[in-house]
């Protein structure tokens, strides 16, 4: 069965614990794998070349903007789709994340099947492209 | 020299009479001694020629027969003897024809011859004779002699005695001295005695009627009257008096004190002489000038300070119509003189009049009119100049007028103050709402982030459990439904607190706001009862497009319905509607203060919506901007509604106000730019 490799990168370990047994439990082709910060999540994604990204931004030593710079940067991840997943919802950090990176937003605390639903989104449009 | 004539009467008269009675008593006497002079002298020569007569009879009796004289012998005692009978005699001789002294009273002399002058004068006298001889001495001698004839009467010799002037004096000396002393005497009686009849008779009786005229005219005692009757004519006055007593007691005039009233009338006159004298003085020293005029205006009388206030000395203006008003003043003086002349009467009337010296002066006149039979008199004029008071007036005055000058100049710089000070306290206040914005922010910032990761965690974990145990039991998907629900609406408040503390920065397009206000309606109206609230839209079809930012003012929008429909929660009408109108009254940000939006005049594209709801209180409307105010309960919100709502329109450069009154719904009026607004709206 082909796997829907996804990297969730952020520090709230709870949260990303949850958020993988919810997003593999409503689509058993999810493979989510778990990062706790900016760092480990970059390393990850080279490694594991995920199909997409959720990633944090608000996260210690290297923010989520960061991280997206350093995919980028990074022919092996650049074009991995990724979703911003954040508590900081303000609109500051939407302009900047469309403005920059062009990439999705969604903001905690965001429900499981909403989230999903922007998961396959993303991955259907990048599947088109 | 008066004080010696100051005699009373009685003493008058004394003299008089004394003076009368000396000269008629001196002339007498001056007469009656002449008269005895002249008896008495020829009595002494007749006795001292009986005397000699005697002698020759002695001489013939002693001559010889044939009758010589020569044979006369021893007869030189005879000689004495008759010089000694005859006082003051200081010879006696016999000489005969030729002078030969035959006897003599000194016997030396017998013999000697007489050849003298006088004795020849005597020998040849055919008569008794007598001559006045002086000695070489100067003494003088009264010589008597007297022809001797013995027969035939042939003179054969004189009879010859020398005597001292005195000899026919002596006797008339002492006569003259007696009856001078007699004379005296008698006039020393009869001015006793007249003296004595003058008091009797006049002096007394006269005195006593005095004390009666004084008593009765002086004191007043009408019982008084005068009885004495000593002499005809005092007795007739008397009688008088007498009668005039009774008559002025009889008169019903006198009786209630004819004496009193002559009193008082007395000292009336001294006190009016001395009141006038009083009067005058201080008429004559007080700086007023005071004046009486006659009907005609002419002046009868003016004190004598009219020459220090007016210039001219009072003989200047006595019987002139005095007219010195300033000719600025005149028209206004004439109008008020004439009136004193009708018999007005006036005080304190102040106006300038031109002295004598051409000074300009200032006074104050008053007058008060004297009438007789309601007929003018007298006026009586009081002039008191005033020039330093209104000097000082008019100091006071612009001083005053400077004083209110500077008092408006105060005022609009209180104002001033007040205005800046009222500035600076909405400065005050906006920095620290801003502040407050600025920390609320912050912490929203915080606590988004800090709350969203659990909360996503929980809503991940309902998530979770419900699609694991939601199957198997009705109480738990209700459950896990109220943590969700609970969750979002955590969320909610977070997203408030997140929108509240915003980025000033928003995007603006140019739309029309009817289509922003009817998605809101519509969405509002899939959640509210339509049994229960009745929605009215009321949009003008063609507003004009406006910049503003749909998301934002969708958000704005859906708070207002949504405080709108939850004022009504026994249902009502909501009515929204929009127009294009110009902002014609001031207030509510029109005007033209620094932190008004709107000018006076300008259009605005106003969007109403009208509740009927519970309307608010006077403190609920006060507060009904402040973040975290709420009159519901916890379930229906934070209380940031509101200020939301008023944060998105003021980044709109627009206003927010509410109109209400508690019982009578609510209107919440909405007023947007319709020009002049970039693209991007800077912080409000």
């Amino acid at each position: 069965m082909f796997k829907k490799k996804i990297l969730l990168i952020d520090d709230e370990v709870d949260f990303g614990r949850i958020v993988k047994m919810n997003l593999e439990l409503l689509d058993d082709s999810y493979d989510v794998s778990l990062a706790r910060n900016g760092k480990e999540g970059v390393k990850k994604a080279i490694s594991l070349r995920p199909h997409l990204i959720i990633l944090d931004i608000l996260m210690p030593h290297m923010n989520g903007f960061e991280v997206i710079k350093r995919l980028k940067e990074n022919d092996k991840t650049s074009i991995i789709p990724v979703v911003m997943l954040t508590a900081k919802a303000d609109e500051e950090s939407k302009i900047m994340a469309a403005q920059l990176f062009n990439e999705d937003y969604v903001t905690k605390p965001i429900e499981a099947p909403e989230l999903k639903e922007k998961i396959d989104a993303v991955l259907k449009r990048t599947q088109n492209i | 020299m008066k004080k010696y004539l100051n005699f009373s009467l009685s003493q008058k008269i004394l003299i008089i009479c004394i003076s009368s009675l000396s000269i008629f008593l001196g002339m007498l006497y001056i007469y009656h001694i002449k008269h005895a002079e002249s008896l008495y002298y020829q009595n002494a020569v007749t006795q001292i020629y009986n005397k000699i007569t005697d002698f020759k009879l002695s001489v013939i009796t002693n001559l010889d027969n044939n009758g010589s004289i020569h044979g006369l012998k021893g007869l030189n005692e005879e000689c004495s003897s008759l010089k000694d009978s005859i006082p003051f005699a200081q010879y006696c001789a016999l000489i005969d024809n030729n002078g030969v002294s035959l006897a003599h009273s000194i016997p030396q002399n017998v013999g000697i011859t007489y050849d003298d002058d006088v004795t020849k004068k005597a020998i040849n006298a055919p008569t008794q004779s007598m001559f006045v001889s002086q000695l070489p001495s100067g003494k003088k001698l009264i010589i008597f002699s007297s022809p001797l004839r013995i027969v035939a009467e042939e003179q054969v010799g004189i009879v010859q005695i020398a005597l001292l002037p005195e000899a026919l004096t002596a006797n008339l000396v002492l006569y003259r001295n007696k009856t001078l002393v007699l004379g005296l005497l008698v006039v020393a009686l009869f001015c006793f005695t007249l003296f004595y009849l003058l008091k009797i008779n006049i002096i007394l009786p006269f005195r006593r009627l005095m004390d009666t005229i004084v008593h009765f005219f002086h004191k007043g005692e009408l019982e008084v009257s005068d009885q004495q009757q000593s002499i005809q004519e005092m007795s007739e006055l008397v009688d008088f008096f007498n009668d005039m007593s009774e008559n002025m007691k009889r008169d019903s005039f006198f009786k209630i004190g004819f004496a009193q009233e002559v009193l008082k009338r007395k000292n009336a006159e001294e006190y009016l002489e001395l009141s006038e004298k009083k009067y005058k003085s201080i008429i004559d020293h007080i700086h007023e000038v005071i004046m009486l005029t006659r009907p005609d205006g002419t002046l009868t009388y003016i004190s004598p300070s009219c020459k220090a206030v007016l210039g001219y000395e009072p003989a200047e203006l006595l019987n002139k119509n005095l007219w010195i008003a300033h000719p600025q003043d005149a028209e206004r003086v004439y109008e008020v003189l004439k009136r004193a002349l009708g018999g007005e009467r006036g005080e304190d009337f102040e106006y300038r009049i031109v002295t004598k010296t051409g000074e300009e002066k200032w006074i104050t006149h008053s007058w008060q009119p004297l009438k007789k039979d309601n007929k003018l008199q007298l006026i009586v004029n009081v002039i008191r100049e005033i020039t330093k008071r209104k000097h000082m007036e008019n100091d006071l005055l612009m001083a005053n007028q400077d004083l209110m000058k500077n008092q408006e100049l105060l005022k609009d710089m209180i104002q001033d103050i007040h205005k800046t000070q009222q500035q600076l306290k909405d400065t005050q206040d906006q920095l620290i709402q801003a502040e407050k914005m600025s920390a609320v922010g912050l912490l929203a910032g915080g606590v988004a982030h800090e709350v969203k990761n659990p909360l996503g965690v929980i809503i991940q974990g309902v998530n979770y459990l419900s699609k694991k145990l939601g199957d198997k039991s009705e109480n738990v998907v209700e459950v896990l439904e109220m943590m969700r629900l609970s969750v979002k609406r955590a969320d909610n408040i977070v997203k408030g607190l997140v929108d509240f503390a915003k980025s000033p920065k928003i995007l603006l397009q140019q739309e029309n706001i009817n289509k922003c206000i009817e998605k809101t309606l519509n969405d509002i109206g899939a959640t509210v009862d339509p049994q229960k609230i009745n929605i009215i839209k009321e949009l003008q079809s063609d507003l004009p497009d406006i910049l503003i930012n749909n998301t934002k003012l969708e958000q704005a929008f859906m708070n207002l319905f949504i405080n709108a429909v939850q004022a009504m929660p026994d249902g009502g009408t909501l009515t929204v509607k929009s127009y294009l109108s110009e902002l014609k009254k001031l207030g509510n940000s029109v005007g033209r203060r620094k932190e008004d939006r709107f000018d006076l005049g300008e259009r605005s594209v106003i969007i109403e919506i009208e509740d009927t709801g519970e309307g608010f209180n006077e403190t609920s409307l006060k507060r009904a901007f402040e973040p975290f105010f709420t009159t519901h309960g916890p379930r229906d919100g934070a209380g940031l509604g509101l200020a939301v709502c008023k944060n998105i329109i003021e980044m709109h450069k627009g206003h927010l106000f509410i109109d209400s009154e508690e019982g009578e719904g609510a209107k919440v009026y909405v007023h947007l730019k319709v020009e002049d607004i970039s693209e991007e709206v800077p912080d409000s």
